[in-house]
C-alpha cells in the first residue's frame, strides 16, 4: 500500500482479529446500536489459532481454580446450547474420560475430581476401569480407573467462528480481511484511529482479540506488560473408516504443561489425534515435524494399540498464544478506548461466549448499550448436503438445480454448498475458506479429484482467472501460467 | 425422484467401464448405461496423452486418448448409453443405484446387473504423514497431469516429485516439455518404482537426476511451497541423520501409489480383500454379491491398460449373461492362496466348473524383485502351471493361466498355492 | 572378444517390457552384437539409438472455440531425439481450430523430418 491512499471509514468499535474470541465478540457488539468493524489479518475469518486446535468445549473440570480463565470457562460452558442452536452450529456433548494408566494415575483422579468441584463442576465421576472399557472397548486393557466429564463437548472450530461473523455480518458487522492492523492512533489520550492494509478506521473503542499476535496489538497502544510466544501442537486426523474406534474424548492426565494428547471422535465423525505441546518462537511457523507427529502417534498408541499413522487423512499444527498466566480481559488504564481479551492460550473455543459477555460488561462501563431493533440472533442452520436422507436431497435438488452438481465426491459436496459459501458474508474467496464452510477438500483424496473444479467456480464466481485462485490468499495462488504461455510471458489467456 | 433401470449399469466410464460396457451389448445386454462423474468418458486417459497404450489389445503403440478413442467410438456404435456428471452414492446388494445427475437431480437405477468401474485415487501427503507445513504447490502427480493436460494451466515452475512411479516420471518429462525444471524424482527405493523405459525417456533423457534410497522429509514454505527437505534412508526407509539437504522448489507432486477407490463397494457390504483394496472376485469377475461385477484398477492396480481391458470385457460379458437371468453358476470355489513371494492374487478364487471347463488367467503382484524365477501355480504340492522369469518386479502383474486338467484332478483340490521361487540350477 | 571392446547397457524403449540390452562394440545392422533383445523390435531399436535415437512426441497444443482449452497431438513416428526441442517449440507457438477430427494432420513435415504431428483426440465446437 506504500504511497496510495487508503480508505478511511468510521465505526463506534473496531474489533481486531476474526477468531473465535474476535467473532463471539462481534456478535455481541452487533446486538447493540453501535458501529463496527472486524478486521482480521488473513483471507479469511478464524483462520489462526481458532481453526487448529483439538475443537473440544471443556466445561471447566481441569482449569487451575481461582484464575479468571476458570470463572469464564464454566459460565461459557452453558451458553452453549443455545448459542449453537441458535447459529445453527453442530455441536455434542459427548463427555470426556481422562484414562488412568498406573496406579500412581489412579491416585490423581481424587485430586482432579477435587479440582473440578472447586470450581463449581459438579458431575464429574471417577469411574472403573470395567465403566471405562464398555464406554472405550477399543481403549488399551492397561487402564486403571477413569475420570468422567460428562458435559466436555465437541464443535467444528472453524463452524463456530463463521457462524458467529456471519450472524454479526447480518446484524451489521463490516468484517474485513486481509486487514493488518499496523498502528493505533492515540492522541489526548484516547483511541482515535486504527490502520490496517488498505483502510483506516476512525473509531473510538478497539477491542484486541488478536490471538498469538494480542501482545503486538496490545504494545501500539502501550499496553505491553505480557509477552506471547507460540506453543505448537501438531494433530492427525484419521479417515472415518475409523471412528468406530473411539465413543468419547478421551485424555490422558494432563502434565504440568500441558492437557496432554487427546483422541476423540469430530462432529463430522472423522478421528482427531493431538495436540503436542512444545514453545517455539516463530509466530509463522506453522508446519508440523516428524518428532511432533510422532510424539502424538507415540502417546495415542499407547492409548488405543490399534491406531496407526496410515489411518491418517492429514496432519495439521496450531499454534497457541502461551507465556502469560491467565486470561487478560481488562480496559486499558491510562488510554481511553481500549480492551484487552489477549492471552487465551487453550481455552479460546470454550470461552469465548463468557469472554464477550465480560467485554460486553467492560464496553458498558464506558459506552451506552441500547439494544438494537431488529437485531437477529439466529442464522439458518447450512446443513451439509452429504447429511440429508435422500428424501430431503430429491426435495432439494428438485427445487434447486445448482445442487445437481456433486463437485467434492468424498465429502459430497454440491456446487450449490460451494456457491453459497462464496456469496455469503463474510465471503468464501479461496479455496481454503470454502473448504472451511463445506469440506469440500477435506476427503480422503484431499481435494485430489475436487480441486480442478471448485477453482473453476471460484474464478467465475469472483471474476478471478485461474492462475490468480488462491489457497488462502496473497501469495498461495495454486496454479503459475496457462500451460502454453512460457513462463515469464504476458499475455494469453488467464 | 425419476427412476430408470437397464440390463447392466456400469459405474465408471473409463477403460474398465467402457470395456465392460462394450462387451455387455455384444454379449446380448439390451440396455446398458455407464454411469459417469466427470464431464467427459475416458476416465484418466484422455489426460494420459503420453504413448505406450495398447500394445497387447490392438499390436499398436497408442497415446491415451488414442486407446479409449476406440472404445468411446464403439460404445457410441452399440448405442450405449453414458450419464455424465452424475455421482452414483449408493450401489445396494438388490442391484438398486442412487445417483446425483446433474442434469436431473436424484435418480434411482434397477439394475438386473451392476459392473463397479470406479477406478482409483491417489495415495495423498497426509497419507504419508509427510511433515512441514501445508503452502499452494504440492500436487499429486495425476492432479497435476489433469491441470496441465485438460484443464490447460502449469502447476509451478520449479518442480521435485516425490516417487518413481510411471505417474511420476511421465510428469517429469511433461512438465519439461511445457517450461518448468525439474530439479529430482525422489524415490525411496532403492530402485525405481515404475517401467525402465520411463527411466530413460523421461529421466536419463532430460538430465533429472533419479534420487534412489531418498525420501521428502519436510515441506517448506507457508503460502507457496519455497522448498524440500530430501534425505537419504536406511535399509528401514528411515531418514538418516545429517544427511537431510534443502532442495529448492515452487511445486511438489507425489506419485506415491494407487488405492483402489472402494466406498461403494464397501457400503454395499461386498467382501473385500484387505491386500488389493479391492474386492474378492472369482474367475467371472463377480464380487461375493451376486450380480455385481468389479473390473479395472477398483479390483487391483493394474499396470498396463490392456489388462485393465481384459478384466473389463470379462465383466461385461458376464454381467449381460447374469442380466439375462444366467444367474450365478453353483459357486463352488477353489481359493487362490499367495504363497512365496507373492502379494497378492486376482481372483481370489476360481470355480471348480471353470477349471474342469476353461482356460482361466490369474494375474498376480510379486513381493520383491527377483531374477530367474519360476511362477508356479500348485495343488496339493503338484504344479498344474509353471513359468520361467528372467526377472519379476512388484512394477509389472505376471500372468499365469490353468487349463483344464482331468476331471478326478480338479475335482478334488482344495486350493491353489501361487509361488514365485528361485529358480535353482542343477 | 577383445578386451577394450566397448560394452553398452541400454533399455529398450519400444514396449512396457524394457527389455535389458548389452550392445557390444560399434552398432552393427545385424544386430549380432546385441544380448537381451525379447523380440526383434528390440534389436533393431539397439542399432536405431546407436546410429540415430528417435523419440516419439507427445504434447498438446492450444484449441480455439473448442469444447476443450487443449489438443493432445503426437508425432506419427519416433523423430530424432536431436530436434525434440525445437518440435516442441513450433508446437508451442500454434493454435488449431475447433472442431479437431481424430488423427487430423496438425504439422505436416514436422522440421523436414517427413513425420507429420496428428491430432490423437476428436475437440468439438464450443
Amino acid at each position: 500500500m506504500a504511497g496510495e491512499k487508503r480508505k478511511t471509514i468510521d465505526a463506534d468499535v473496531v474489533i481486531v482479529g476474526a477468531g473465535s474470541v474476535g467473532s463471539a465478540v462481534a456478535r455481541m457488539v452487533s446486538r447493540y446500536s453501535l458501529s463496527s468493524v472486524l478486521l482480521e489479518r488473513e483471507s479469511d475469518v478464524c483462520c489462526g489459532t481458532s481453526k487448529a486446535n483439538n475443537a473440544h468445549i471443556v466445561c471447566g473440570a481441569d482449569i487451575t481454580p481461582g484464575l479468571i480463565e476458570t470463572g469464564i470457562v464454566v459460565r461459557s460452558n452453558g451458553l452453549y446450547d443455545q448459542v449453537t442452536e441458535e447459529l445453527g452450529v453442530p455441536y455434542r456433548r459427548i463427555g470426556n474420560c481422562y484414562a488412568a494408566l498406573t496406579e500412581e494415575e489412579v491416585k490423581r483422579l481424587e485430586g482432579m475430581r477435587d479440582n473440578a468441584l472447586k470450581n463449581g463442576v459438579n458431575d464429574v465421576k471417577i469411574i472403573s476401569r470395567d465403566e471405562v472399557l464398555e464406554m472405550e472397548p477399543h481403549l488399551t486393557r492397561e487402564v486403571k480407573a477413569g475420570l468422567w466429564v460428562p458435559r466436555d463437548g465437541i464443535v467444528s472450530p472453524y463452524s463456530l467462528a463463521i457462524a458467529l461473523c456471519e450472524n454479526a455480518a447480518r446484524n451489521g458487522v463490516r468484517v474485513l480481511a486481509n486487514q493488518k492492523v499496523e498502528e493505533i492512533v492515540v492522541e489526548d489520550g484516547a483511541v482515535r484511529r486504527v490502520v490496517a492494509t488498505d483502510v483506516v478506521v476512525t473509531t473510538r473503542m478497539v477491542i484486541n482479540c488478536a490471538g498469538l499476535f494480542a501482545d503486538e496489538v496490545s504494545a501500539m497502544v502501550g499496553w505491553n506488560d505480557f509477552k506471547l510466544h507460540p506453543r505448537r501442537g501438531e494433530f492427525f486426523i484419521l479417515d472415518r473408516k475409523f471412528r468406530h474406534l473411539v465413543n468419547h474424548i478421551m485424555y490422558p492426565l494432563p502434565n504440568p504443561v500441558s492437557r496432554g494428547a487427546t483422541i476423540c471422535p469430530t462432529i463430522d465423525d472423522n478421528v482427531l489425534i493431538g495436540p503436542t505441546a512444545v514453545d517455539v518462537t516463530d509466530k509463522f511457523d506453522r508446519g508440523t515435524t516428524a518428532e511432533g507427529l510422532s510424539q502424538v502417534m507415540g502417546s495415542v498408541s499407547k492409548y488405543y494399540p490399534e491406531i496407526k499413522p496410515w489411518m491418517a487423512v492429514t496432519q495439521y499444527a496450531g499454534l497457541r498464544p502461551a507465556g502469560a498466566p491467565d486470561f487478560i480481559i481488562g480496559r486499558h488504564h491510562e488510554v481511553a478506548g481500549f480492551i484487552n481479551a489477549a492471552a487465551i492460550r487453550s481455552t479460546g473455543i470454550s470461552a469465548c461466549l463468557g469472554i464477550a459477555e465480560r467485554v460486553r460488561d467492560l464496553l458498558a462501563e464506558v459506552m451506552k448499550l441500547t439494544e438494537k431493533p431488529g437485531y437477529e440472533p439466529r442464522r439458518p442452520a447450512v446443513r451439509p448436503f452429504s447429511g440429508l436422507s435422500l428424501e430431503e436431497k430429491d426435495a432439494l435438488t428438485a427445487k434447486d438445480s445448482r445442487h445437481r452438481k456433486v463437485v467434492c465426491r468424498c465429502e459430497t459436496v454440491t456446487e450449490g454448498e460451494i456457491l453459497d459459501a462464496i456469496h455469503r458474508n463474510p465471503a468464501a474467496s479461496d479455496l481454503d475458506a470454502v473448504k472451511r464452510r463445506t469440506r469440500a477438500g477435506m476427503g480422503r483424496c484431499q481435494a485430489g479429484f475436487c480441486r480442478p473444479r471448485v477453482m473453476e467456480i471460484l474464478s467465475r464466481e469472483t471474476g478471478t482467472p485461474m492462475t490468480k485462485v488462491t489457497l488462502r490468499g496473497p501469495g498461495s495462488e495454486v496454479l503459475t501460467r496457462p500451460t502454453k504461455q512460457a513462463a515469464g510471458k504476458p499475455g494469453g489467456k488467464s | 425422484m425419476k427412476e430408470y433401470s437397464c440390463d447392466v449399469a456400469v459405474i465408471g466410464g473409463g477403460a474398465a467401464g467402457l470395456a465392460a460396457a462394450t462387451a455387455a451389448r455384444e454379449a446380448g445386454a439390451e440396455k446398458v448405461l455407464v454411469i459417469e462423474r466427470d464431464r467427459l468418458l475416458g476416465g484418466i486417459l484422455p489426460q494420459c496423452i503420453h504413448s505406450g497404450f495398447g500394445l497387447v489389445t490392438f499390436k499398436e503403440d497408442l497415446t491415451g486418448p488414442e486407446y479409449i478413442h476406440r472404445f468411446t467410438t464403439k460404445t457410441a456404435e452399440l448405442k450405449v448409453e453414458a450419464r455424465l456428471n452424475t455421482l452414483v452414492l449408493e450401489v445396494r446388494p438388490d442391484r438398486r443405484i442412487i445417483a446425483a445427475s446433474a442434469s436431473e437431480g436424484m435418480i434411482g437405477v434397477k439394475a438386473g446387473a451392476v459392473v463397479l468401474a470406479m477406478g482409483c485415487r491417489e495415495r495423498t501427503r497426509g497419507a504419508l504423514a509427510i511433515p512441514g507445513t501445508r503452502p499452494a504447490g504440492v500436487f499429486t502427480a495425476g492432479q497435476a497431469q489433469r491441470f496441465v493436460n485438460i484443464e490447460g494451466y502449469m502447476p509451478g515452475e520449479r518442480v521435485v516429485i516425490l516417487g518413481s512411479g510411471d505417474v511420476g516420471m511421465i510428469m517429469a518429462r511433461r512438465l519439461t516439455f511445457e517450461g518448468a525444471k525439474v530439479e529430482a524424482v525422489v524415490e525411496v527405493l532403492p530402485y525405481v518404482g515404475g517401467l525402465m523405459r520411463n527411466k530413460v525417456q523421461c529421466l536419463d533423457d532430460f538430465g533429472i537426476p533419479l534420487l534412489l534410497k531418498h525420501t521428502v522429509t519436510r515441506i517448506c514454505g507457508n503460502q507457496r511451497l519455497t522448498g524440500v527437505m530430501v534425505a537419504q534412508v536406511d535399509g528401514e526407509r528411515r531418514p538418516v541423520p545429517g544427511t537431510e539437504r534443502l532442495v529448492e522448489c515452487d511445486t511438489l507432486l507425489l506419485s506415491v501409489g494407487l488405492i483402489p477407490e472402494n466406498e461403494l463397494t464397501e457400503k454395499c457390504g461386498i467382501e473385500m480383500d484387505q491386500v488389493t483394496g479391492g474386492a474378492m472376485l472369482d474367475e467371472r469377475m463377480e464380487t461375493g454379491v451376486p450380480g455385481i461385477f468389479a473390473c479395472g484398477n477398483v479390483v487391483h492396480v493394474c499396470d498396463i491398460v490392456d489388462n485393465v481391458t481384459a478384466m473389463g470385457l470379462e465383466a461385461g460379458r458376464e454381467a449381460a449373461k447374469f442380466a439375462s437371468g444366467g444367474g450365478s453358476p453353483e459357486r463352488d470355489y477353489v481359493s487362490l492362496v499367495a504363497g512365496e513371494n507373492v502379494r497378492y492374487i486376482v481372483p481370489q478364487r476360481i470355480s471348480r466348473r471353470s477349471l474342469l471347463e476353461r482356460n482361466v488367467a490369474v494375474h498376480l503382484r510379486v513381493a520383491q524383485p527377483g531374477q530367474n524365477v519360476r511362477l508356479s501355480i500348485k495343488a496339493g504340492g503338484e504344479p498344474v502351471f509353471k513359468a520361467p522369469k528372467k526377472a519379476v518386479h512388484p512394477g509389472e502383474a505376471l500372468i499365469g493361466e490353468l487349463s483344464p486338467q482331468s476331471a478326478e484332478f480338479f475335482q478334488k483340490v482344495g486350493e491353489l498355492v501361487v509361488d514365485v521361487e528361485p529358480l535353482v540350477k542343477k | 572378444m577383445n578386451e577394450g571392446v566397448k560394452k553398452q547397457d541400454i533399455i529398450c524403449i519400444l514396449c512396457p517390457k524394457g527389455c535389458a540390452l548389452t550392445v557390444t562394440g560399434a552398432p552393427k545392422d545385424d544386430g549380432s552384437n546385441v544380448e537381451g533383445a525379447n523380440c526383434k523390435e528390440g534389436v533393431k531399436y539397439a542399432f536405431q539409438e546407436g546410429t540415430d535415437p528417435r523419440r516419439l512426441v507427445c504434447t498438446s497444443v492450444e484449441v480455439k472455440g473448442g469444447d476443450l482449452p487443449l489438443l493432445s497431438v503426437r508425432t506419427a513416428r519416433a523423430i530424432p531425439k536431436k530436434l525434440v526441442r525445437e518440435c516442441l517449440g513450433k508446437l508451442s507457438g500454434i493454435a488449431v481450430s475447433a472442431p479437431v477430427r481424430m488423427g487430423q494432420v496438425i504439422i505436416s513435415d514436422v522440421l523436414g523430418t517427413g513425420i507429420d504431428v496428428i491430432a490423437t483426440r476428436e475437440v468439438g465446437t464450443l
